[in-house]
């Protein structure tokens, strides 16, 4: 039985596609057999950030309504050989189209088959939400040190907790080490004394991922993107190896002797 | 009226043996006592006095005021439970057909100086200040909210977007980051205690107060108390 794990966030445009496609890449250069579940139905994504998207025939929707069988929707992306796979979101429906149990039922269905069943879920708290997070047994949620970024992942982990998904992990994306040196962006300890959830990662901002999210291409191919290590140190935390998290931005030495002198924080 | 003849008279059938063998000194007249009530007339009678001059008691107390009687009914309540069942049936029965004045069935009457002793008890039990207390056991993540009447202790954190309304006090074992309002209901002698205080907003009774922080002023990382003092809301740092 292989692990389902939904990439949430809360709010719309930190990443979680992204996140979703190479998580995906690395744990299939690890050797699993991985599918990506895109359930953003109506606004899809992740086929194009695969560059997947001229394969695409059936999509969820048509296999939760029995249009197609589950292995015709699957899209075998060819650049890994056998073992990435992605099902696409309907493009052309709402989410509404396809219900809790539906997709529980296709997310079962696939976990028998693969080591890795990754849910990309939509922005917001609603039904799309729901349906992701009721069928995965795992949360990683995406977080960009912004205010109105924590807050929404606040609010989303309170739901995965009382949808009953417990073990919650942490990404912090987009970080600019400058920034946080500057004091003008939340650090990861900030964000981490609010959300107070296990941190899975730390990715830094990287201008290089927008240009190969666009070529789609994902950018754990790049060896020389700064994201590129920060993502592999992910997946082989999900594989349960202990990498060492680096500290983005060093905090000056005003901030870090009042730190030391108020107990605040524990670096 | 006196003795066993009385009582045959009524048509009555009454131990002789038990007559016979009750006390018979004048009775005070407070023994029966008429009270005009909502429902009808009340009789509370102390029936440690023998029943035959109970009887003769209410006879002269229904005779002295007839007019109040007609057409009511009467409720005969007693001190104590004390009555059997044959002696009520037969004080019923004999007014009945006396006076033809109705008798409700017993119901047991309070004496005076127990009813307030029972109130005091109560309250001692459901008073809002001792009992009503809600306990979160977790952090209160965003978009939570906790109301509840009476006092919230919160064991975690009141992060930025979650709500805790109370109508008496609040206590958060953590830090406060999100609204907190005390005394919601307008009782401007509740108080809000936490061990960080950052929030967006404290509200206490009808006074409203943004946190020391969003002032620009230096946070203290103690724990501090919320309360009102002549008209503003002032926090202080407590031992």
């Amino acid at each position: 039985m292989g692990r389902s794990i939904v990439v949430t966030s809360g709010k719309g445009g930190v990443g979680k596609t992204t996140l979703t496609a190479n998580l995906g890449y690395g744990l299939s250069l690890e050797g699993k057999k991985v599918v990506l579940v895109d359930t953003d139905i109506g606004l899809r994504n992740l086929d194009v950030i695969l560059g997947l998207e001229n394969r695409v025939v059936y999509d969820v929707v048509n296999v939760a309504e029995g249009t197609c069988e589950l292995q015709q929707a699957l899209v075998k992306d060819k650049r890994l050989g056998s073992s990435l796979f992605l099902l696409p979101a309907a493009q052309t429906r709402r989410k509404e189209d396809i219900s809790n149990d539906q997709l529980k039922q296709i997310v079962t269905a696939l976990k028998g088959a693969f080591d890795y069943v990754i849910l990309d879920c939509p922005a917001g708290i609603e039904h799309g939400f729901n349906n992701a997070v009721n069928s995965a047994d795992e949360a990683v949620v995406v977080v960009t040190p912004e205010v109105s970024s924590v807050r929404d992942a606040d609010r989303v982990i309170g739901l995965l907790e009382s949808a009953g998904v417990n073990d919650i992990s942490l990404v912090v994306n987009r970080i600019k080490p400058e920034m946080v040196s500057s004091g003008e962006m939340m650090s990861v300890e900030d964000v981490l004394d609010i959300l107070a959830v296990r941190l899975l990662g730390v990715i830094p901002e990287d201008r290089q991922v927008i240009v190969s999210t666009n070529k789609g291409e994902p950018i754990i191919l790049n060896e020389k993107s700064l994201a590129t290590s920060a993502i592999k140190a992910i997946v082989n935390r999900l594989e349960g190896r202990e990498v060492p998290i680096p500290t983005f931005g060093k905090r000056g030495f005003w901030a870090r002797l009042s730190d030391a002198i108020t107990g605040r924080r524990k670096q | 009226m006196c003795g066993g003849a009385d009582v045959t008279c009524f048509g009555q059938r009454v131990d002789v043996e038990y007559m016979a063998t009750m006390p018979r000194k004048a009775i005070p007249d407070d023994a029966v006592t008429i009270k005009g009530t909502i429902d009808g007339v009340n009789v509370i009678v102390d029936e440690k006095y023998d029943l035959v001059r109970l009887f003769s008691k209410l006879e002269q107390k229904i005779k002295s005021a007839k007019s109040f009687f007609s057409g009511n009914q009467i409720m005969v309540s007693l001190k104590e439970r004390a009555f059997t069942k044959d002696e009520f049936d037969y004080f019923r029965s004999s007014l009945k057909l006396k006076y033809g004045v109705d008798v409700a069935p017993l119901i047991p009457v309070q004496s005076e100086e127990e009813k307030p002793k029972i109130e005091e008890d109560k309250l001692f039990k459901t008073g809002p200040q001792l009992c009503n207390t809600k306990v979160i056991s977790h952090t209160l993540r965003a978009g939570q909210s906790v109301e509840y009447e009476g006092d919230i202790v919160v064991a975690g954190d009141v992060n930025p977007g979650a709500e805790v309304v109370a109508t008496g006090n609040v206590f958060v074992m953590g830090a406060v980051r999100g609204r907190v309002c005390a005394g919601c209901k307008g009782n401007r002698e509740s108080y809000i205690i936490a061990m960080d205080f950052e929030p967006v907003q404290l509200r206490i009774a009808d006074k409203v107060a943004v946190s020391p922080s969003a002032q620009g002023l230096k946070r203290e990382l103690r724990t501090q108390k919320a309360f009102i003092e002549g008209d503003s809301i002032v926090v202080v740092s407590v031992r």
